[in-house]
C-alpha cells in the first residue's frame, strides 16, 4: 500500500498525457458510452417484449447466454477480428452490457400487477398509454436494477479491456506489469480507482433513479415486515383463561 | 473448414493442455465458492436473526460486490504479501465475492421462512439451532440454490479476467491467443469458460432437485 500512496501523491503522475485524471476521464467515457447505446437498444425492446404477449424468449435467452461469457475473451477475440484499441472494446462492451439490461427491462414490466394494467385499460387507457403511464413506472425499480447490474458489469469490464489496447484505468494495470515499468504502486492505483469509479457510478445511478421513482413504490416495504413484528403473534389460549400478559 | 471446425479440431489436438488449465480455473473458481458458502450460511442467518446486524452487514455486502474483483485481485497482493500473479489474490477474492451474494441470498430466504412454520417447529419443541438446522435452512435451500448458482457462474468468469495479471486459468488462452495472434485458442477459451460455468450451474440444479424436491426452483435473476 505504501507503494500505492507513493504513486498517488506524485504529482507527475496526475496530469499530462496518460495521467491519472485523464485516465479516469477515459474510462468514464467508454463506460458511459457504451452503457448508453446498449440502454438506448435493450431498454425499448426489453419493455416492448414484457408489454407484448410473444418473444419471451430472446431476453431470456439472451441473459442466459450473457451470463456465461467471458469479457476478456469477448475483448480478445473483437481485437484479433476487428482491430485493437477502443472501438471494438466498446462494441464488445455494448454487447455485453445489452443481455441484463434487457432481462431486468422484460421482468420489470412483466411482473407489473396485473389489476393495475387491467385498472388502466378499464379506464380507457390505449396500450401505449398503459405502458407509458402505468406499466414503466412501476417497472423502474426494476429496470434501474438492470441498468446498476450493466453499468457494474461494464466498469470492470472496461478496465480488463485495456489488454487489448483501449485507454481508461485498466492501462494502469495492465502498463505497471510492463518489463520497463514494473511498478506495483501504479497497478494498485488503477485497481483501488476502478473501484471508486464503480462506487461513484453506482450511487449516482441510485440517487438519480430514486429522484424519478414514484414515491408509491419507494414507500413500499421491500423485504416483508420486521421478525420482530411476526415474534408478537399471540397464541390461542383456553376458553375461559385469562388473557395473556401484553408483550412490552 | 469453418471457424467451428478449426475450433474443435484445435480443442481436440491439445485436450491435455485445455484439461490441465481447466484443473487450475476449477481451483481458482470453485475453491472460493465453498468457502464462501460456509462462510456465509451462519452470517446470512445471523442476519436474518439480528436485525440490528442486518444494515451493517448487508451495506458491506453491496459494497463488495460493487467493487470489481480486479480491484481485489491487484488490491490483496499488498496486504497478504503475496506475488501479483499468485493464484492466492484469486481465491481470496472471489471468496469475499460469493460471501457477499450468497449472505444476502441467505438473510432473505431465512427472513421470508413463513411465520407459521417456524411457530409450528417452536410448537414441537425444537430449539432455536434445531428450528435453523432442520427447518429454516432447509425450507430456504432452493433460494440459497439460486444465489449459489448465480455466485457460481460469475466466479467461473470472473476467475478467467484474472489472466490479465498473470495468473494461470482458463483465462490463459485468452492472453495467449492475443499474444501470438491465434483467433481459435481464443474461441476455445472463451466456449471453454462457457461450458465450465453452464456445467457448475446444471450440477448445482441437479442437487437442489436432489436435496429440496419438494420446491420448485426460484428463478435466477
Amino acid at each position: 500500500m505504501n507503494l500505492m500512496w507513493d504513486y498517488l501523491t506524485n504529482g507527475d503522475n496526475w496530469s499530462g498525457d496518460g495521467g491519472i485524471a485523464d485516465r479516469v476521464f477515459e474510462h468514464l467515457a467508454l463506460c458511459l458510452g457504451s452503457l448508453l447505446l446498449a440502454g438506448l437498444v435493450a431498454l425499448p425492446i426489453g419493455t416492448m417484449i414484457g408489454h407484448g404477449k410473444r418473444g419471451d424468449d430472446l431476453p431470456i435467452a439472451l441473459g442466459t447466454v450473457g451470463r456465461l461469457m467471458a469479457p476478456l475473451g469477448v475483448f480478445c477475440y473483437f481485437a484479433l477480428r476487428i482491430d485493437t484499441g477502443n472501438s471494438s472494446v466498446v462494441f464488445a462492451l455494448f454487447l455485453l452490457a445489452v443481455p441484463p439490461m434487457m432481462t431486468a427491462a422484460y421482468t420489470g414490466v412483466r411482473l407489473v400487477d396485473g389489476a393495475a394494467v387491467e385498472s388502466a385499460r378499464a379506464a380507457g387507457m390505449m396500450p401505449g398509454q398503459i405502458l407509458r403511464q402505468v406499466e414503466i413506472p412501476m417497472a423502474l425499480p426494476d429496470l434501474l436494477a438492470g441498468i446498476r447490474k450493466s453499468s457494474r458489469q461494464v466498469v470492470a469490464m472496461a478496465a480488463v479491456g485495456a489488454f487489448v489496447g483501449a485507454d481508461g484505468l485498466g492501462r494502469l494495470i495492465i502498463d505497471g506489469q510492463n518489463e520497463d515499468i514494473r511498478d506495483y504502486g501504479m497497478v494498485a492505483t488503477g485497481g483501488v480507482l476502478i473501484g471508486v469509479v464503480a462506487l461513484v457510478l453506482d450511487g449516482l445511478i441510485v440517487a438519480i433513479g430514486h429522484r424519478f421513482t414514484s414515491p408509491g413504490l419507494t414507500a413500499r416495504p421491500v423485504a416483508g415486515p420486521r421478525r420482530t413484528a411476526q415474534a408478537a403473534v399471540t397464541y390461542p389460549t383456553m376458553p375461559g383463561a385469562p388473557p395473556p400478559p401484553l408483550n412490552t | 473448414m469453418g471457424p467451428g471446425g478449426r475450433v474443435v479440431n484445435w480443442a481436440w489436438d491439445n485436450r491435455r493442455y485445455i484439461a490441465d488449465l481447466l484443473g487450475d480455473h476449477a481451483l481458482l473458481a470453485f475453491v472460493p465458492l465453498v468457502i464462501g458458502l460456509l462462510l456465509a450460511i451462519p452470517l446470512g442467518v445471523l442476519v436474518a436473526h439480528a436485525p440490528r446486524t442486518r444494515f451493517p452487514v448487508l451495506t458491506l455486502c453491496a459494497f463488495v460486490q460493487v467493487v470489481p474483483a480486479l480491484t481485489f485481485f491487484v488490491v490483496f497482493p499488498a496486504l497478504l504479501d503475496t506475488k501479483l500473479d499468485d493464484r492466492i489474490n484469486v481465491v481470496v477474492s472471489l471468496s469475499l465475492f460469493t460471501v457477499a451474494v450468497l449472505t444476502r441470498a441467505t438473510a432473505d430466504a431465512v427472513r421470508a421462512v413463513p411465520a407459521h412454520v417456524r411457530l409450528c417447529a417452536d410448537a414441537m419443541g425444537m430449539s432455536g439451532l434445531a428450528r435453523t438446522m432442520r427447518v429454516e435452512l432447509p425450507v430456504s435451500l432452493p433460494a440459497i440454490v439460486a444465489g449459489l448458482r448465480t455466485a457460481a457462474v460469475a466466479c467461473v468468469t470472473l476467475a478467467s479476467a484474472s489472466a490479465v495479471v498473470g495468473v494461470r486459468g482458463l483465462g490463459t488462452m485468452f492472453t495467449e491467443g492475443y499474444d501470438t495472434g491465434f483467433e481459435t485458442e481464443v474461441l476455445v477459451g472463451v466456449a471453454a469458460v462457457a461450458l465450465t460455468a453452464l456445467a457448475a450451474d446444471v450440477v448445482l440444479v441437479r442437487a437442489a432437485r436432489l436435496f429440496a424436491p419438494w420446491a420448485r426452483l426460484v428463478p435466477v435473476r
